[in-house]
C-alpha cells in the first residue's frame, strides 16, 4: 500500500510542529525519516499512527484517508522505541494480542503466533516473560508483535536506538530481510544516518518540521540540497558564500569565495542569496603546492587527530573559516601542527547547496 | 582486641535495650488487651486478674450478641465503601494521570480537604444535613460519609498506579486494534490492579477503624466496632473492649502485610504527584 500525506498540519498548543507536508511513499517501500531530536519526526510518526490529531491536511492509505479513522482502525504495526511489550502477559501473548483483538480463536492464532516467532528467531521462548528477555529479543518480539496482524504499514520509532552497537548491526539486516519479504511499506525513524543509509529505499531528512530532501540513501549523501543535508548526513564543510549577482542552474559554474574565484558544481537549480559551498571532509587533500586539483586555498593546520585508517585534521583558511580534513594512507604523516599548506579540492567536490 | 571485644559487646548491649524498649512500648498495651480479653475478675490490689476464663469470648461470639451484629456491619460498610470508592477512584484516578487537566492539582488538592478541616465541626454539620434529608441513622449515610473520607487515598494512590503505566503500552494495544475501552480493561486495568487493590484496602481499614462520622451520622440505629468498643469501654467492661479492639487488628495485620507486597516503589513514588 502506497501512502500520501497531503499539505499535513500538526500542531502542539497551537504551534505547528509539522507545516503543510506533502510526500508520498511507494508501495513496499523502506521510508526513513531522518533528522535530530525535536526535528518533528516522532510527531509524524505517531500523526501517522492515529495517536496525535493533524490539525489539517490528508494522509492517504492507498486511496483512502485515515485522518478521521481512530488508532485502533488504520490496521499499522509500530514498533516502539522501549518495545512497549506488555510485561504482564508472556512472548506468546503479547504477540497474540493483535489477533485477538481481531477476533481469532486461539486455536487459529497458535500456529500465527508461533510461525511468527520462528520468522523472528525467536523459537521455543513464546512462554518467556518479557523481563526474562535481552534488549535483542525484547526488540524482536516488538517486531512480530507488529508484523503478525499483516498490517498494511509498519512504522518504527527508533527501534534500534537501546541497543549495543553490535547487535544495532545485526538487528539491522534482519529488520531489512523481514521488511523485504513481508513487502510491507515501512517507515522508520532514526537520529542515526548510518542507519538511514544502510537500511533506506528512500529517506527524508527532516528540520523543524519540515521535509528539507527526499531521496535515495545516495542522493542524499552525494547531492544535499541544501546546507543542513550535506552536515547531518556525512558531515561537511560550509562556506557561506557572499550574495550571488545571478540564480544558479545545473551544472559548473563560477563563484565568488571571500578568498577568491573558486570552480564549483551544482546539482540543484539556486536562488542568488542563500547560496553555500560545501565540501566533505574526505574530498579535501592537503598538499605543499598548488597541485592538479581545480582549486586550491591557502591554510594552516590547527590540529591533528590519529584515527588509524585515517587521521583528521582541523585547519584554518586566512579569513577564519575552519575546516575538516580527513585523509587516508600514510604520505601525510610528516604534516605537523602550525605548518602552511595548500588545501585542494575537484570541481565536482566543491557542491554548491541552499544555506 | 579486647577494647574491640568489649565495644562490640557494649554496643549488642545497647542494641537488645533499644529493641526491647521499642517493643514494650509497641507489645505492652497489645499484652494488656490480650490479657483483659481472658481475665474474667480483675480488680485493683492485684497485678494480674484474679480469674481467668474464656466466658468473655463466648458473650462476643455468640450469634446473637451485640458484637457479631456490629461486626457484620461494619464489615458489610467497609466492603460498600470500597465500591463506592473505586467508582469514583478509578476514573478520576485514570483522568488525573493521563488527561492534560487544567488544575490539576487543585483537584488533587479538593480530595484532601475533608482530611485537613476539624472533623468534628464537619461531621456536627453533615449531620444536620443528613438529617434533613432522611439519611442520619442509616447505613448509606455512614457508607457516604466513610467514602468521602476515604477518597483522598484511593484516589491519589489510584492516580499514581496509572501514572505509572507507560503510555506507550496502551499505545501499542490501541496500535494493533484494541478499541479504547478494550485496552483499558485488558491492558491498563490488569497493571493498575496491584495499586488500586492497596488503596481498596487502605480505604477497608480506613472504614472498619471510622470512629467519629459513624458516631455522629450512624448512633443509634447504626453500631459499628468502634463504637461497640467504645460504648462497652464507657460501660467499664473492660473485657468485650480488649476482644472487640483484637478483632479490629486481625484485619488491619492482615493487610497491611498484602498492602507491602502489592504497592511497589514505582507507584510509591508517584503518589500526590
Amino acid at each position: 500500500m502506497s501512502i500520501a500525506f497531503e499539505q499535513l498540519t500538526v500542531a502542539f498548543n497551537h504551534k505547528a510542529v509539522i507545516e503543510d507536508l506533502s510526500l508520498v511513499i511507494p508501495q513496499g517501500c523502506f521510508f526513513t525519516l531522518l533528522g535530530p531530536s525535536g526535528c518533528g519526526k516522532t510527531t509524524l510518526l505517531r500523526t501517522i499512527a492515529g495517536f496525535t490529531p493533524a490539525e489539517k491536511g490528508r494522509l492517504l492509505f492507498g486511496n483512502k484517508d485515515v485522518i478521521a479513522l481512530p488508532a485502533h482502525q488504520r490496521d499499522i504495526g509500530m514498533v516502539f522505541q522501549d518495545y512497549a511489550l506488555f510485561p504482564d502477559r508472556s512472548v506468546f501473548d503479547n504477540v497474540a494480542y493483535g489477533l485477538i483483538a481481531r477476533g481469532w480463536s486461539r486455536e487459529r492464532l497458535r500456529p500465527a503466533v508461533l510461525a511468527m516467532l520462528d520468522h523472528v528467531s525467536l523459537t521455543g521462548l513464546h512462554d518467556r516473560f518479557p523481563a526474562a528477555l535481552s534488549g535483542g529479543q525484547r526488540q524482536r518480539v516488538a517486531l512480530a508483535r507488529a508484523l503478525v496482524i499483516k498490517p498494511q504499514l509498519l512504522l518504527m520509532d527508533e527501534p534500534l536506538s537501546n541497543l549495543d552497537t553490535k547487535l544495532r548491526i545485526q538487528m539491522r539486516s534482519s529488520i531489512c530481510k523481514l521488511q523485504k519479504e513481508a513487502g510491507i511499506t515501512t517507515i522508520f525513524v532514526t537520529h542515526d544516518q548510518e542507519e538511514a543509509l544502510a537500511l533506506s529505499d528512500l529517506i527524508g531528512v527532516m528540520n523543524n518540521g519540515k521535509i528539507e530532501q527526499i531521496g535515495s540513501p545516495q542522493d542524499i549523501y552525494q547531492t544535499p540540497r541544501t546546507a543542513f543535508v550535506a552536515n547531518f548526513v556525512g558531515g561537511a564543510n560550509l562556506m557561506p558564500l557572499p550574495e550571488l549577482s545571478s540564480p544558479i542552474g545545473q551544472g559548473y559554474a563560477q563563484v565568488q569565495s571571500p578568498l577568491g574565484p573558486l570552480k564549483a558544481f551544482s546539482y540543484h537549480q539556486l536562488e542568488a542569496h542563500h547560496a553555500c559551498l560545501m565540501i566533505r571532509p574526505e574530498d579535501i587533500n592537503l598538499s605543499l603546492d598548488t597541485g592538479l586539483q581545480a582549486n586550491h586555498l591557502p591554510c594552516r593546520i590547527m590540529g591533528k587527530h590519529y584515527l588509524g585508517s585515517k587521521t583528521h585534521y582541523d585547519i584554518i583558511l586566512p579569513d577564519g573559516t575552519e575546516m575538516v580534513v580527513h585523509l587516508s594512507g600514510q604520505a601525510h604523516e610528516q604534516f605537523g601542527i602550525d605548518q602552511s599548506l595548500f588545501a585542494c579540492f575537484e570541481v565536482e567536490s566543491a557542491l554548491l547547496v541552499r544555506a | 582486641m579486647t577494647m574491640l571485644h568489649l565495644s562490640t559487646f557494649s554496643r549488642r548491649l545497647l542494641q537488645g535495650l533499644g529493641v526491647g524498649l521499642l517493643a514494650f512500648f509497641l507489645l505492652g498495651p497489645l499484652a494488656n488487651l490480650v490479657l483483659w480479653s481472658v481475665a474474667e475478675r480483675w480488680y485493683t490490689p492485684f497485678k494480674l486478674p484474679v480469674t481467668y476464663g474464656t466466658k468473655y469470648w463466648e458473650v462476643v461470639f455468640r450469634p446473637t450478641g451485640d458484637a457479631m451484629t456490629s461486626l457484620t456491619t461494619s464489615v458489610g460498610i467497609a466492603l460498600a465503601v470500597v465500591v463506592v470508592t473505586l467508582i469514583v477512584s478509578v476514573p478520576a484516578g485514570y483522568a488525573l494521570a493521563r488527561l492534560r487537566l487544567p488544575f490539576r492539582a487543585a483537584i488533587m488538592l479538593l480530595f484532601l480537604l475533608p482530611q485537613a478541616f476539624p472533623s468534628v465541626a464537619i461531621y456536627i454539620n453533615v449531620a444536620r444535613i443528613f438529617y434533613w434529608i432522611g439519611l442520619n441513622g442509616t447505613v448509606i449515610g455512614v457508607v457516604l460519609v466513610h467514602s468521602v473520607h476515604a477518597l483522598v487515598y484511593s484516589v491519589w494512590i489510584a492516580a499514581a498506579a496509572f501514572s505509572s503505566i507507560d503510555q506507550d503500552l496502551e499505545w501499542a494495544a490501541r496500535n494493533i486494534g484494541a478499541s479504547p475501552l478494550k485496552t483499558f480493561v485488558s491492558v491498563t486495568l490488569p497493571l493498575a490492579a496491584p495499586g488500586l487493590v492497596a488503596a481498596s484496602i487502605f480505604v477497608f481499614l480506613e472504614s472498619l477503624d471510622e470512629f467519629t462520622g459513624t458516631f455522629f451520622v450512624g448512633v443509634p440505629q447504626v453500631t459499628t466496632l468502634p463504637l461497640l468498643l467504645y460504648n462497652a469501654s464507657m460501660g467499664g467492661n473492660y473485657q468485650v473492649a480488649s476482644i472487640t479492639a483484637l478483632i479490629l487488628l486481625v484485619p488491619s495485620i492482615g493487610f497491611m502485610l498484602i498492602i507491602e507486597r502489592f504497592l511497589k516503589g514505582d507507584v510509591l513514588s508517584k503518589i500526590g504527584r
